[in-house]
């Protein structure tokens, strides 16, 4: 039997609820950001991508830096929901609805700059009418579009019983509210069928995701990775890409943990054990990222082939040597550094080591995409000033600012509308443990006798 | 209730005002600023290549900033003007390029019985943006043909240029301009002299080079191009088999790899794509199945 005052109390707690000031202004700043990219997007849209610091070098600048960016924060859906949940790792439970939210907005704002880098966003329908399928930009249009799917499907199906619960909820959700609520329940009521089917429908997306996200981040480390450029024709780029997006999924899901816990007093859920277990997995993805990193700096270094050198040059000791450091350092070092340490793994050492490894693979994304195309395989004999160096405008942050606005508004949109931690899942979990607290405490008939 | 829907009513025209702030002059005013009316610079083309609908072609500029630029989007009408007025041709749009293009089909054919020399004309009027403008060319009938005449088993290229006579013959032109070029995929390739002049009877005879590379049974596409204020940019184009034939792993290459062109999608990897495809979605179908199944079973229950 379930102890309606340990699960009232746990419903209250984790219900959705309403923003207060800080919550207001977080949006109010969001949307302001939002509606400026907005705002230089159709500036773009009138006068063409002239506005952006894009010439004929560096033809992809911040935008599809963004874009790998976003498709890497999308990853930590699978990572959470899925790859933990086959490992059996049951600590995940409260973790599952947030990377899954934020593995929904990342995927649909990668779509959606990747449309605002198009010179001619309105001939978008061609990729499908004439796209050519040994193009691995069509690959990525396929795996994507796949992706949005099944991270809502899976965002979704978990979600149901939730719903259900709080459908009739006057106390804790409006009448619009509610009826959304009615409508996404689907009738839901535990039957024992509708449990099967939900079960089986969960058990296969948590499979299948797994594959398609895999495909997902390779597929655009193929778009890089298929052209003949310095720094880019390697066969190691699909696991590097993959192993630094799960990297920055985690720390963007101990990121939101940090805040929900501290702005909606979840410290019950969001316990220091999460932090302890995150951080430790944060540590091994670290690890492995930054081996992949050794693997694609150190042997071209090591050969330093003439095609290699400029782009090697200006990374280690050029132009962008500052950045290329600081991300390597502040990015992957120092994170492993701080959070081998038991008190590194606290939440605000916590909090702030995976601001760091955000930003940090932010800028990586941009060192990845930029450098390269800087460094032509057959220069332009007497090229332009502004071909030759790449200064993204004023324009292109304010829409790449947007566009990480947007993604964080559909985040704090789904957060302030629908439960982040799953409740029935959470209740369940609590009811197992009061049965075995209860199994354990129970005295054995021989010891009543005595 | 009413003080929440004024706070939305305000915080929509506060996200309103923002838009707008951030939207270029002129967006929502509905209508163009045209105070400033700009000239436009026409020039007109007559474009024949031999068996093919003779064109009219306009390309459309304008000054700005202190270089011509081309203009798109201009309605051009086409004009053939006679004793007795013009007659109206049609009408084409520039494209990007400001060029506008208009074939001269059935108008055209149905008043050059006996004309041999013709004026065409054509305006840009009420454009609002532009003032109103118009340019004129006067255009001679000629014939162009070409062939291959081959002389000890050496290829020819053979181009004869005529013209109408007082009476309307025919007759072979002296001393014009002939270029002569191979077509290749990114341009053409020039052969023969700089200044390829034709003879008494017309003609301009140019070896065909031995070795160049043709399609994969060895056939060239000859272009044959004069240019000249009377009688227009004149062509004629004809394909001959004396070109070096594409060896066959080419060809293999051409149809293989992941390079080529859409059709040529090499067939494993077309199974492969198509069928993973197939597969996952036909999972998430299954999936939105039974989603449709557990809201069945809910509804059943309740009632």
């Amino acid at each position: 039997m379930m102890n309606y005052k340990v699960s009232e109390k746990t419903i209250q707690e984790l219900a959705p609820q309403k923003f207060g000031w800080r919550g207001k202004l977080w949006t109010g700043v969001l949307m302001i950001l939002f509606v400026s990219g907005l705002g230089f997007y159709f500036l773009q849209l009138k006068d063409g991508l002239v506005i952006t610091g894009m010439r004929d070098y560096t033809s992809w600048g911040i935008y599809i830096s963004n874009f790998v960016f976003f498709v890497a924060i999308s990853l930590v859906g699978s990572l959470i929901s899925a790859i933990l949940k086959l490992t059996n790792a049951k600590w995940r439970t409260p973790l599952t609805r947030i990377s899954e939210m934020i593995a929904v907005s990342a995927i649909i704002f990668a779509g959606i700059i990747i449309i605002v880098d198009m010179g001619r966003p309105d001939r978008i329908h061609h990729l499908f009418l004439y796209g050519r399928l040994q193009s691995p930009i069509i690959w990525d249009v396929i795996v994507i579009t796949t992706y949005i799917f099944i991270s809502l499907l899976l965002l979704y199906l978990p979600l149901v019983p939730d719903l259900a619960l709080l459908k009739d909820r006057a106390d804790l959700l409006s009448k619009p509210m509610q009826k959304i609520y009615r409508f996404l329940s689907i009738n839901w009521i535990g039957e024992s069928r509708q449990r099967r089917k939900m079960e089986r429908s969960i058990a296969i997306l948590v499979v299948m995701i797994i594959p398609v996200a895999f495909g997902i981040h390779t597929v655009t480390s193929w778009l890089f990775a298929t052209t003949f450029r310095p720094g880019w024709d390697s066969t190691n780029f699909g696991p590097y890409f993959v192993s630094g997006a799960f990297m920055v999924g985690a720390a963007a899901v101990i990121l939101a943990m940090y805040i929900f816990r501290k702005f909606y007093g979840l410290e019950h859920y969001f316990t220091n054990q999460h932090f302890d277990y995150m951080g430790k997995l944060l540590v091994l993805l670290s690890l492995v990222y930054l081996y992949f990193n050794v693997n694609e700096y150190l042997v071209p270094s090591y050969k330093m082939k003439s095609l290699e050198s400029g782009h090697l040059e200006a990374l280690f000791t050029g132009s962008y040597a500052p950045l290329f450091w600081s991300v390597q350092l502040l990015g992957m070092l120092v994170p492993v550094l701080v959070l081998l340490f038991r008190k590194g793994r606290s939440p605000l050492p916590m909090f702030l080591v995976s601001l760091l490894v955000i930003i940090g693979a932010w800028f990586k994304r941009f060192l990845i995409v930029v450098p390269t195309l800087a460094h032509p395989l057959i220069p332009v004999d007497r090229a332009p000033e502004d071909w030759v160096t790449y200064m993204p405008t004023l324009a292109e942050w304010s829409i790449t600012l947007g566009s990480l606005a947007g993604a964080l508004l559909i985040v704090t949109f789904m957060v302030r509308y629908f439960p982040i931690i799953p409740i029935v899942e959470t209740l369940e979990e609590q009811e197992e443990q009061n049965a075995e607290e209860l199994k354990f405490h129970k005295p054995s008939p021989k010891k009543a006798k005595v | 209730m009413r003080r929440q829907t004024k706070r939305h009513s305000s915080s929509l025209c506060m996200f309103a005002l923002v838009i707008m702030l951030f939207l270029p002059n002129g967006y929502l005013s509905g209508q163009e600023d045209y105070s400033e009316k700009k000239k436009a610079r026409i020039t007109l083309d007559y474009l024949h290549t031999t068996s093919e609908t003779p064109m009219l072609r306009a390309i459309i500029k304008t000054r700005e900033e202190g270089i011509y630029q081309t203009v798109p989007g201009v309605k051009v009408a086409f004009f053939l003007d006679q004793g007795g007025g013009a007659l109206s041709l049609g009408e084409a749009i520039s494209n990007s390029r400001g060029v506008a293009l208009l074939p001269l089909t059935t108008a055209f054919s149905n008043h050059s019985d006996s004309i041999f020399s013709r004026h065409f004309s054509v305006r840009i009027q009420g454009q609002g943006e532009f003032y109103d403008a118009d340019k004129e060319i006067v255009i001679t009938e000629s014939q162009m043909e070409m062939g291959i005449e081959v002389i000890d088993s050496i290829p020819f290229v053979q181009v004869y240029f005529g013209v109408p006579d007082s009476t309307g013959r025919m007759v072979p032109l002296e001393e014009m301009l002939i270029n002569l070029f191979v077509e290749r995929l990114f341009g053409a390739l020039p052969i023969g002299d700089d200044y390829e002049m034709t003879d008494v009877e017309g003609l301009v005879s140019v070896q065909l080079p031995a070795g160049i590379p043709g399609d994969v049974e060895g056939n060239l596409r000859l272009i044959a191009r004069t240019e000249s204020d009377e009688y227009g940019l004149r062509s004629a184009r004809i394909t001959v088999p004396y070109g070096q034939a594409l060896a066959k792993g080419h060809q293999e290459w051409e149809k293989a790899t992941l390079y080529s062109a859409r059709s040529n999608v090499p067939l494993p990897l077309l199974l492969t794509v198509n069928g993973l495809l197939l597969g996952i979605w036909a999972v998430i179908i299954y999936i939105l199945v039974q989603i449709f199944q557990i809201r069945k079973v809910g509804a059943k229950s309740s009632s």
